[in-house]
């Protein structure tokens, strides 16, 4: 017989039953392999912290979103969110699954055709695109998605110039009953502003509409607001069609789904609370069937889904470098991954567990993370079981936003690797070396 | 150039006696006819006669452009200048032609109303009637007095004898023609002359002479018409073949005597009976197959041959409407033809659908509920544009489990598509019908949801044909039309797909991207394209024909490639002209190309065998065709976007492998044609390969606009 692991004791205090009103006291399973390969094998050769992505589950979860509308509408796109995750591993993953790319920024154009997109899979957003990224994508055949009247009219202008009739888009906002408005991008649908935008485009005659595109938000638990999202944008196809003969070649919805992590505001965990996909997809199809369009001129509905594709996909591994006892009872633990590398945390109640076995009681514990900042909070108050210096916590649903958003703060940002649909493992990104930070630094000839 | 419409006309009429449409096989006839100068000429001049009456009375000018008024004037006219002699027979020609050709007018409009072909009765009557008034008009040939029979094999001379010239060297000459026209119908006439020969000789004990005189040629071309004109080529069209010569060699023993006491040649009524007796007595089969009747006449029966073959193997036509998979998405077939379940006896022909979740089953959680199954309340479509004749929407949905025998189908919509074809989506989800008795809905319209009523243990799609509107009705076989087969990571588009249980499947759902790379194909949009292969230029245009069918036309070399360019599907048909022109490139890289831009999708093609074959080979294989199963090469297609370009590669596979083990299988060998195909976005082809057993021919389009061109344009 093996000799059973150390337990540290913990004192807590006399609980009736261990049940609440929501039911039985959560336990935890520790995760010690993703995807069959074990994340200590991870860390031993390629060091702590660690982002890790699922290929798998970045596959699955396309295929899932990609058919749960397949079958509920006739044509389906969905263009890769790049501002979600630009690594170049996951955007490949996605485009080889057949998805275009939705870009807000010169730099994610351009890194998207770096990565083999063709232009004309490209869907542009955003407010912000100055006049030579806007001449290079017109060329290219990407698809420009209008922000307002000023960017109208410099199209009109770089167009005429270029002496092309390029097909564009046109952004909308809209009030959806229960949801604060998100205004600031595109021209309003009720205030009349996106009928003018369209009469102005017509009478400019030189642009030829052929999208919509609406994002009403973001996290959206309820799929009733894309109802009412697809309908709207679904009616003002019709009316443009009836008044300019417009025929859409597209009606885009954006983003938004919420994935399987819980808001920092929220109480059920998000697991019970995030609607599947296909409570999506009947909401935004039931909206769609106001179209008045025949069955095989139907615009094809895009998908800026990024969140939801790529969250459960994400992992992070992360050590713990010291226990603590806080002064209200509490344990603290330090780790070795901060709000620097999962900015996440600032919104989310990230769900995270141990990466190896263990035994005894869960107790309240802090995560902080290894800034000297008092920011620096992962977790504030988790039931979460003893563990010691040197092992390990995995992080999971951290597929969204962190590779992107992640700074170089106080400590550099670690390496990120994939475990590829058949279980092999490679590097997506390597960790950041001094000398990466450096090259880009200069002194001045005053200061050698 | 006036002239040479006309002695185009003459040579097709020499043709049309053997049932073809070629000038060369016309000129091999004329040629053969020389032999007996005086002949030839009554002939010619017969002909010519009938040909010039049809002008001058306006009768059909493609009929007079294909020899159809003239060859049976010709037959005569070889007829008058045996029998008849002197100035006297020249005007009998004449007036014989002018008389055929009315007489060929006015029964082609009454025989064609019975769907019956003309034959030569108008030279069986015209003839009877000059041997008639040849005697008292003194203008008929004397008797051959120092009668010697001529040298030579029987089937040569009864060949010959046919243009009343029962002579090897013509019988030779007949024999080269109906080769150069058509092996099949070479093979058929020899097979035809030995049975006669058989069957004379050994059982009816015809004297020899006749036999070559008379019998031969109606046994023998009884057999070529059925065998290869009026029946599609096959081993049960060679068996009618071969009894409809038995059938003509019986009519010649069985007329002869009383032809004799009459005093008149029998000729080819044997053959002109023969023929009339059996395609009336097959058209009332009640299934037209072995032998299949010809329903379009082509040029040859290697075409009849080839046409249905497409028909069958490359398009898999099984009902007459073009049938979609009646939903959207990716589904898995539950249940086929010949189910364990339901799908047996009279309603074998039927289909169940459901869909597999990501963990492989069909429902999530326990599956104790109809909305856990993934299918439940998803949308059902129209397979094929129709009106609505039978609704049923208020059935309750079933309890897992449950099953509702009273109202076997549950909630339905039962569709008529055309005359005895109606299509039934059943189980329904109970008040989810979204269409109304008698509305006219379109293919891929939404007539209701997935769901669980009737006799369904648990939510899934029914789907069947019927001929008749009654509910319960027997099913008859339908198959899909461009199908999606998922086999793991490969996608594999079927022409016409008959599901079979656990395949995972969906309809191609075409897009607009891959209609930017073939926007040159739309018919008014093409212009010209030039083409550099190797040191030659050629040209080639998009037009429409007269029939609205769009075509690529070789400016060059004046070959036709015809296409079709449909909302989600370019399909390359017929070619036909010279072999050296790029449009054969295109038609062996190009079969089709589905328009959806999925980059696993890959689909397979049947290539004529004529159109990776050398020439000999293919003049040898003609011989054995209708016995063999299949011909052709089966090809394998992907396309791949790459930059603005869209790249489409083909290469052979063995046929009838499908799944996708034997798929990797196979790849490793060599195969024998491999082709790629190069489309710029909104410029169409740009360049085309094909490496055909290790060689290799390519062509490039030249883009750069030739301005020589187009200034000589402007001037004209």
């Amino acid at each position: 017989m093996s000799k059973l692991p150390y337990e540290r004791p913990t004192l807590v205090r006399h609980q009736m039953g261990q049940m609440n009103k929501f039911g039985r006291l959560q336990g935890m399973r520790p995760l010690t392999h993703i995807d069959g390969v074990a994340v200590s094998d991870l860390v031993a050769k390629y060091g702590s912290p660690l982002f890790v992505f699922s290929q798998k589950t970045l596959i699955n979860r396309y295929r899932e979103l990609q058919q749960a509308f397949s079958r509920r509408y006739a044509k389906v796109r969905i263009a890769w969110s790049y501002k979600t995750n630009y690594l170049e591993a996951i955007c490949r993953t996605f485009h080889r699954e057949g998805s275009w790319a939705e870009v807000v920024s010169p730099f994610e154009y351009e890194k998207a055709i770096r990565t083999g997109v063709v232009p004309d899979h490209i869907h542009w957003n955003g407010p912000y695109k100055p006049d030579a990224a806007i001449e290079r994508a017109l060329s290219g055949g990407a698809m420009i998605h209008m922000d307002n009247f000023d960017e109208l009219a410099r199209i009109e202008r770089i167009a005429e110039r270029m002496g092309i009739r390029p097909k564009v888009a046109l952004r909308l906002n809209l009030a959806i009953d229960g949801l604060p408005a998100w205004s600031r991008f595109g021209v309003n649908l009720e205030s009349g502003q996106a009928k003018e935008a369209v009469a102005r485009l017509v009478a400019g005659d030189r642009l030829e509409l052929t999208g919509l595109h609406s994002h009403i938000g973001t996290f959206i638990l309820a799929p009733e607001a894309y109802g009412q999202a697809a309908a709207k944008l679904a009616r003002f196809a019709n009316e443009i069609r009836s008044e300019h003969g417009i025929k859409l070649s597209f009606i885009d919805l954006g983003g938004g789904f919420a994935s399987p992590n819980t808001l920092n505001a929220q109480y059920l965990p998000g697991e019970q609370t995030s609607p599947s996909f296909e409570r999506y997809a009947d909401a935004i199809c039931d909206g769609l069937s106001v179209l008045d369009y025949p069955a095989k001129e139907l615009p094809t509905l895009v998908l800026e889904t990024g969140r939801a594709l790529v969250d459960d996909s994400g992992y992070l591994i992360s050590s713990v470098e010291a226990t603590k006892r806080l002064p209200d009872g509490r344990r603290g633990l330090v780790l070795d991954a901060g709000v620097n590398i999962l900015f996440t945390a600032f919104w989310y109640k990230h769900d995270v567990v141990p990466a190896q076995e263990y035994g005894g009681l869960l107790e309240p514990t802090v995560l902080y993370g290894p800034l000297c900042m008092n920011i620096d909070v992962l977790r504030d108050t988790v039931q979460f079981p003893a563990v010691s210096p040197g092992q390990k916590l995995v992080f999971r649903n951290v597929g969204a936003y962190n590779v992107t958003q992640w700074m170089q703060f106080i400590a550099m940002r670690p390496a990120v690797v994939m475990i590829g649909a058949d279980g092999q493992v490679g590097v997506i990104r390597r960790a950041e070396q001094l000398d990466d930070l450096q090259a880009l630094e200069e002194v001045p000839s005053w200061l050698k | 150039m006036a002239l040479l419409g006309p002695i185009r006309s003459l040579l097709l009429c020499y043709a049309q006696v053997l049932f073809s449409g070629s000038i060369w096989v016309g000129l091999i006839l004329f040629v053969a006819t020389l032999l007996m100068p005086f002949s030839a000429a009554m002939g010619a001049l017969c002909a010519s006669s009938a040909l010039l009456c049809s002008y001058l009375l306006a009768l059909e000018p493609e009929e007079r452009h294909s020899g159809g008024y003239g060859y049976n004037a010709l037959l005569c006219g070889l007829g008058i200048g045996h029998s008849c002699v002197g100035f006297g027979a020249v005007a009998l020609a004449v007036l014989c032609g002018g008389f055929c050709a009315l007489l060929t007018a006015a029964l082609r409009a009454s025989m064609g109303r019975l769907h019956l072909p003309l034959l030569s009765i108008p030279f069986i009557i015209v003839y009877h009637m000059v041997l008639a008034i040849a005697g008292p008009a003194g203008i008929a040939a004397p008797p051959v007095t120092d009668l010697v029979v001529p040298e030579g094999p029987a089937l040569l001379r009864g060949l010959g004898a046919l243009f009343f010239l029962p002579r090897a060297e013509v019988g030779a000459l007949v024999l080269l023609a109906l080769l150069l026209h058509s092996r099949i119908s070479a093979v058929l006439a020899v097979a035809g002359f030995a049975v006669a020969y058989a069957l004379g000789v050994g059982f009816l004990g015809l004297p020899p002479e006749t036999l070559v005189l008379i019998v031969s040629y109606n046994a023998a071309f009884a057999a070529v018409a059925l065998g290869g004109v009026w029946f599609v080529p096959s081993a049960s069209s060679w068996l009618l073949a071969m009894a409809g010569s038995a059938l003509a060699t019986l009519m010649c023993a069985g007329l002869l005597p009383v032809h004799q006491r009459l005093g008149v040649p029998l000729m080819v009524v044997p053959f002109n009976a023969t023929i009339l007796l059996v395609l009336l007595a097959l058209r009332q089969r009640v299934r037209d197959a072995h032998p299949k009747a010809v329903d379009l006449m082509l040029a040859t029966p290697e075409d009849n041959l080839d046409y249905l073959r497409a028909r069958l193997l490359r398009f898999g036509w099984s009902q007459p409407v073009r049938m979609r998979l009646p939903l959207r998405g990716t589904w898995i077939c539950t249940q086929g033809v010949d189910g364990a379940h339901t799908h047996k006896e009279r309603w074998r022909h039927a289909w169940d659908f459901e869909v597999l979740g990501p963990d492989g089953t069909a429902f999530r959680g326990d599956g104790s509920r109809p909305d856990q199954y993934y299918c439940f309340r998803l949308p059902v479509l129209a397979a094929a544009a129709g009106t609505v004749v039978r609704v049923e929407s208020e059935v309750p949905d079933n309890l897992v489990g449950a099953m509702n025998l009273k109202q076997n189908w549950g909630n339905l919509v039962l569709l008529q598509h055309g005359p005895g074809l109606y299509s039934l989506v059943a189980h329904l989800a109970r008040g989810s019908v979204k269409v109304r008795l008698g509305q006219v809905v379109q293919a891929g319209d939404v007539l209701g949801l997935c769901g669980s009523s009737g006799r369904s243990p648990q939510p899934h799609l029914h789907f069947h044909l019927q001929a008749t509107p009654d509910l319960g009705a027997g099913t008859v076989p339908c198959t899909f039309s461009d199908a999606v087969v998922i086999e793991g990571e490969r996608q594999l588009s079927h022409s016409a797909l008959v599901p079979v249980e656990k395949q995972i499947l969906r309809n191609l759902e075409p897009d607009e991207e891959r209609h930017s790379f073939l926007a040159s194909f739309a018919p008014g949009h093409g212009g010209e394209w030039r083409f550099q292969i190797g040191d030659r230029e050629e040209r080639v245009i998009c037009e429409v024909d007269v029939y609205g069918q769009p075509l690529l036309r070789s400016l060059t070399y004046g070959s036709v490639l015809r296409y079709v360019l449909a909302e989600d599907l370019l399909t390359t048909y017929d070619i036909s002209g010279p072999r050296r022109s790029v449009l054969y490139l295109l038609r062996t890289a190009l079969p089709r190309i589905p328009l959806e831009s999925c980059d696993p999708l890959c689909w397979r093609d049947l290539l004529p065998g004529r159109l990776v074959r050398p020439l000999w080979l293919q003049l040898l294989h003609d011989f054995v065709a209708p016995v063999m199963a299949r011909d052709g090469m089966t090809v394998e297609l992907s396309a791949r976007r790459d930059g603005a370009l869209l790249q489409v590669d083909s290469h052979s596979v063995s046929a009838s492998k499908s799944s996708a083990k034997e798929h990797e299988a196979e790849v490793e060998k060599e195969p024998q044609l491999r082709t790629r195909v190069l489309l710029a976005r909104g410029l169409g082809l740009v360049r085309i390969e094909v490496t055909l057993r290790g060689r290799t021919v390519r062509a490039e389009r030249i883009t750069a606009p030739s301005t020589q061109e187009t200034t000589q344009k402007d001037k004209s």
